[in-house]
């Protein structure tokens, strides 16, 4: 069994710069713990030291449950260790114009969302987060619907399947050896047709 | 009709769901210390076992020292427990590893090929993020996360949706000088960091033909710089001839079975693709990247900020931030940049091929005083034939430090690291803020401009020392 994200919801913090990637998220020298709990210590951890304005709302003492990004958020390195940074810090949705794509399913797998905002919804949620910077938003996931603190809702988009995923409390792992058989089904055709493929050197 | 990616992607989703994902065969898994441990623990703690140890090899890479004596001494505890923690891991689950100690240790994405390990038409993942290098061999090959790992590893298969198609159409011949690198910073430079988002990337076009195996894995590896997990070249007579060499087992017993089934691996016509892009290679010149992402680059001659105007307040402002963190002013001449530090190797450019083109720079020349050169071979194999045709003397000649394999700076995991404000010249495929080192400043650029800048001591165009 695994935990169902049915929606995320309380204050937004922004973060309006393009391109954040992976190891500004979670920085390499921490890639070296072995475990995945306690990686919100780690998050933003560089720019933290520098003071950097992207990162001002960390000061606070309440972490925000949602993060309003730009373009292509999470891009680079396939690094796991920036979801569960942002998860136990306390962010249960991310909303970007766009996403890097290993970063977006690694979101999925932790019950992060990872949600798509089109550009003119994004300057709406922009008005809006200046109007009531402290202001509650919630993600509703069934829907795909961001309900602004105004009373104002805009449609959001998640990937193919990451709604259902979030929604399923069914570990992915036991629902895939369902299909047990089709796999092996694959494997004896692979030896039969392709045998240079069936196993390793 | 239909496109390469397509082909090999039917040929492996073996379910759907309602949503419309793909369950997708993963016939090889490559695993190493960094991302792997975390998958371990989740899948011994919901009792799932590894369902097919012999398609699964693991290698430790990212945090091995650099340094002769790294069999019996890791400075950093952390390092050496992530090295021991895949040590234990692979012993537990029966999964074959290659360990510090063993001649064919090196960097995962450069001792795949090397050990015959990837096929054409084949699908292969690895959790990082430059697993795209290996679709030079035409093979559906992508960067995972750690739960993907988890589950690649108890049910040898991903959940994925098909992403769309784009075509890479290059033709025209490089230059002198100019490399496979300088063709992935003129692309990424073209399309952007997200051009290729959401898509499967193939290079095609006689320009790609002529690459050797070595070059079309530096533009695959690239590939994920731009966005796209995947960069696929079709494979041609070249692949066959560089896997006849290097194929074991199953694959050296049905070589030629399976040369005639890989000629069917190609894309029909180029109009399948879901989008194309047409390059002209014989425009591009050795290019040095200036900013903080590897879209920001600039030919040598030319200068910071690649004098075009930002498109919007938020690039200006991340222009601005970029150069403020690289210690550079927009407008400024490239080749006047003094460098520190000169890093020649990783997964982009720590290849047989790519030393040869750097000792050719480094041969009867000295490294500007006041400069540290590294060159760290990507693998066992790379070290020893480079010694053997006497590339690592060049270098020690030159003054450069001659490693053992591992990714080293590139990531700076393992004890070799900039120091804060240190300025490098390297090989490696990213230059992000801290990627290389806190404070660190990256110029990414090729081997052979790599060792023309360790010489003049500036970000120097490779030409200036080929005649």
């Amino acid at each position: 069994m695994k935990a169902v994200t049915a929606q995320a919801s309380g204050r937004a913090a922004l973060m309006q710069r393009d391109d954040i990637d992976t190891d500004a998220i979670f920085p390499g020298r921490f890639l070296r713990l072995v475990q995945r709990d306690g990686m919100g210590a780690h998050l933003f951890a560089d720019w933290r030291a520098e003071g950097r304005p992207e990162v001002a709302f960390m000061q606070r003492q309440d972490p925000p449950r949602l993060l309003v990004a730009s373009q292509n958020f999470g891009c680079g390195s396939s690094r796991e260790h920036a979801v569960w940074a942002l998860a136990d810090y306390g962010v249960q949705a991310v909303l970007a114009l766009s996403f890097g794509d290993i970063f977006r399913n690694n979101c999925v797998k932790n019950g992060v969302v990872a949600a798509v905002v089109a550009p003119a919804d994004h300057a709406r949620l922009l008005q809006a987060l200046v109007a009531a910077p402290d202001g509650e938003l919630r993600l509703d996931v069934a829907t795909s619907t961001l309900h602004l603190s105004d009373g104002g809702t805009l449609p959001v988009v998640l990937a193919a399947g990451h709604a259902e995923q979030l929604l399923s409390s069914e570990d992915e792992v036991d629902r895939t050896l369902r299909h047990e058989a089709a796999l092996r089904a694959h494997e004896e055709r692979v030896r039969q047709q392709q045998p240079w493929l069936a196993s390793l050197g | 009709m239909t496109t390469l990616f397509d082909k090999i992607w039917a040929a492996h989703a073996v379910a759907r769901n309602e949503a419309g994902d793909d369950l997708v065969y993963i016939d090889r898994h490559l695993v190493q210390e960094v991302s792997s441990p975390q998958a371990f623990a989740s899948m011994k703690a919901s009792g799932h076992v590894l369902r097919s140890a012999a398609r699964h090899i693991a290698v430790q890479d990212h945090n091995v020292p650099t340094t002769a004596d790294r069999l019996t001494h890791i400075a950093s505890p952390e390092s050496a427990e992530q090295i021991a923690t895949l040590r234990r891991n692979t012993q537990a689950t029966g999964m074959r590893l290659l360990d510090l100690d063993h001649p064919l240790q090196g960097i995962v994405h450069v001792i795949a090929p090397e050990l015959g390990y990837v096929l054409p038409g084949s699908t292969v993942v690895c959790g990082d993020s430059h697993s795209a290098t290996l679709g030079a061999l035409g093979a559906l090959a992508w960067g995972i996360g750690t739960s993907e790992v988890a589950h690649v590893m108890s049910t040898q298969s991903l959940w994925m949706r098909k992403p769309r198609t784009l075509g890479i159409e290059i033709s025209g011949a490089l230059g002198p000088g100019v490399y496979a690198k300088d063709l992935a910073l003129a692309l990424i430079h073209h399309t952007g960091t997200s051009g290729g988002a959401g898509y499967g990337t193939e290079y095609v076009g006689p320009t790609v033909s002529g690459l050797s195996m070595e070059a079309r894995m530096t533009l695959c590896n690239m590939t994920i710089e731009a966005g796209s997990r995947f960069g696929l070249v079709a494979p041609d007579a070249t692949t066959v001839a560089y896997l006849r060499e290097r194929v074991q087992g199953a694959a050296r017993e049905h070589f030629e079975q399976a040369v005639q089934a890989w000629a069917a691996l190609r894309t029909d016509d180029p109009a399948d693709f879901d989008r194309r892009v047409v390059f002209d290679a014989a425009s591009v010149s050795p290019r040095v990247t200036w900013g903080t992402m590897p879209s920001d680059s600039a030919v040598f001659s030319g200068r910071v900020g690649d004098g075009a105007a930002p498109a919007d307040e938020a690039e200006r402002r991340r222009l601005e931030a970029s150069l403020a963190y690289m210690g550079l002013q927009s407008g400024q001449a490239l080749s006047s940049v003094p460098i520190d530090v000169v890093f020649i190797g990783s997964c982009t450019n720590g290849r047989l091929e790519d030393l040869r083109a750097a000792a050719a720079v480094a041969h009867g020349r000295r490294v500007a005083s006041g400069v540290r050169a590294l060159v760290v071979p990507g693998s066992g194999s790379v070290k020893r034939a480079a010694e053997a045709e006497g590339l690592a003397q060049v270098f020690l000649d030159a003054g450069f430090e001659w490693r053992e394999p591992g990714c080293s700076m590139c990531i700076g995991m393992n004890g070799d690291s900039l120091a804060p404000g240190q300025r490098s010249a390297s090989t490696s495929n990213r230059n992000f803020e801290n990627r290389q080192g806190q404070g660190g400043r990256t110029h990414l650029m090729s081997p052979a401009a790599a060792a023309a800048s360790a010489v003049r001591g500036k970000l120097t165009d490779p030409r200036e020392f080929l005649s």
